[in-house]
């Protein structure tokens, strides 16, 4: 195993993103276009902006990208059945802070 | 190296069907994948799943594996026999694609295969890859010009709620493949730096562009998502940006207000306690909780609870104590119950 040290690097909180456009949200999740406008037809990420060309998307809507496409990816289900798997995961992890507290 | 039960893994018995053996992958799989379970060992678990996988759905690799016979324990001390896959041949479409179960997850796919694995079927999938039948997926060698974009690397990083409030430096220590010139592939620890930005909140992720796996040929590296967890703490709870604090009262600060100090996050107060305050009523001190992490949201509030606390009455005037309560109030704690 080599050991290897590197200065020390600042990252961006992704959830704290605005004002991606279609293609940087493309770029960073490695996903087509077309699989983007399919999850917001699905109402899974919310863009703001009418025309395609104007969409802007949050950081929240990456992390969802990603997950949508490695469960899909994993587990062979469908958008539908994605983006309601991930929903009720979110929602198991919202009563489970509140069980902690 | 140890040996790998492939069938125990899968919870199936050596004669299944391939039919038993897909249905018992997707249960598998939907337990452990890393992004439904919340067990702790469930990346690992989805990998030794996803292995198993790998050789089992193949009839081919499934018969080359059965043929090491069924006296092997898992965990028993291992060594492929010489020329064990005579007569075997793991071309074409046997592996193609292979690895890309969990592909998309962890990005780390060669390290993701145990030594067992590699022993039995990294040989003659690295030959397959040279001799040009299998596909670009077919592995780490570097083939000339293929180019491919480095996957993602994601992991999980501990903090503490200081750090959020403050931001700090922590070091982390990550476990990467290697690829030389051969094609043959080991693992590296890369020691990374990694300042933790003041206002970052529970689950929030820190990307770092270009830190993931590297690419393939001229392919740019993937990047690197942190993904933030706090430790929990001795005296506070933390929602959101939100920090809650129980602060025990004496009954007569409840009753007849008092001035306290109290530890925040960001130092000591004095905190004024209303008099007539209830069990558990909520004070919020304005902006007190982790700061904001930029300029599109706010810091979070800090929110002081009043947990009443019961003097024991030990002494002879501790007692006349409660018992001139006793005769000073006509009070029912009962009465809600009807008696």
């Amino acid at each position: 195993m080599v050991k290897q040290t590197t200065d020390i690097l600042s990252g961006r909180i992704v959830e704290d993103e605005t004002r991606l456009t279609l293609r940087q949200l493309c770029d960073t999740c490695a996903v087509r276009a077309e699989y983007i406008i399919e999850l917001v037809d699905e109402g899974f990420i919310e863009p703001s902006g009418v025309e395609k060309s104007h969409w802007c998307f949050n950081g929240v809507s990456i992390r969802r990208v990603q997950k949508a496409k490695r469960l899909q990816h994993d587990l062979g289900i469908n958008l539908a059945g994605v983006a309601l798997a991930i929903e009720l995961i979110d929602e198991i992890e919202q009563l489970r802070a509140l069980l902690d507290r | 190296m140890e040996y790998k039960d492939y069938y125990q893994i899968m919870g199936v018995e050596r004669d299944a069907t391939q039919d038993e053996i897909k249905r018992a992958y997707r249960k598998l799989a939907r337990k452990y994948h890393p992004d439904v379970s919340k067990e702790a060992d469930a990346e690992k678990r989805f990998k030794e799943v996803g292995e198993a996988n790998e050789v089992l759905k193949d009839p081919e690799k499934r018969a080359a594996y059965d043929q090491l016979g069924a006296n092997w324990q898992a965990g028993q001390d291992f060594n492929a026999p010489p020329d064990w896959d005579a007569g075997f041949e793991f071309g074409g479409g046997g592996f193609t694609g292979g690895g890309t179960q969990y592909h998309s997850f962890d990005g780390a796919d060669a390290s993701a295969y145990s030594d067992f694995f590699e022993s039995l079927f990294g040989q003659g999938f690295q030959q397959a890859g040279a001799g040009g039948r299998g596909g670009p997926q077919s592995g780490y060698q570097q083939q000339s010009g293929f180019h491919s974009a480095g996957s993602d690397h994601h992991a999980k990083i501990l903090i503490d709620l200081e750090d959020a409030m403050n931001g700090a430096t922590r070091s982390i220590s990550l476990r990467v493949p290697d690829v030389d010139a051969a094609g043959h592939v080991t693992t590296k620890e890369r020691v990374l730096k990694i300042n933790i930005p003041k206002g970052i909140k529970q689950g929030q992720h820190i990307r770092l562009g270009g830190q993931g796996n590297p690419g393939m040929g001229q392919g740019k590296a993937g990047d690197l998502y942190l993904e933030i967890e706090f430790n929990p703490h001795g005296i506070y709870h933390v929602d959101g940006r939100d920090v809650y604090l129980d602060l025990p009262v004496a009954p007569w600060e409840a009753a007849l207000g008092a001035s306290v100090k109290v530890p925040t996050p960001g130092g000591l107060v004095d905190l004024k306690i209303k008099p007539g305050s209830a069990n558990g009523s909520k004070m919020r001190l304005k902006g007190r909780g982790i700061p904001a992490s930029s300029s599109n949201n706010s810091a979070g509030d800090l929110y002081v609870v009043l947990q009443v606390a019961l003097p024991p009455a030990s002494t002879d005037s501790e007692k006349a104590a409660y018992e001139k309560m006793q005769q000073s109030f006509s009070f029912n704690p009962r009465a809600t119950l009807g008696v």
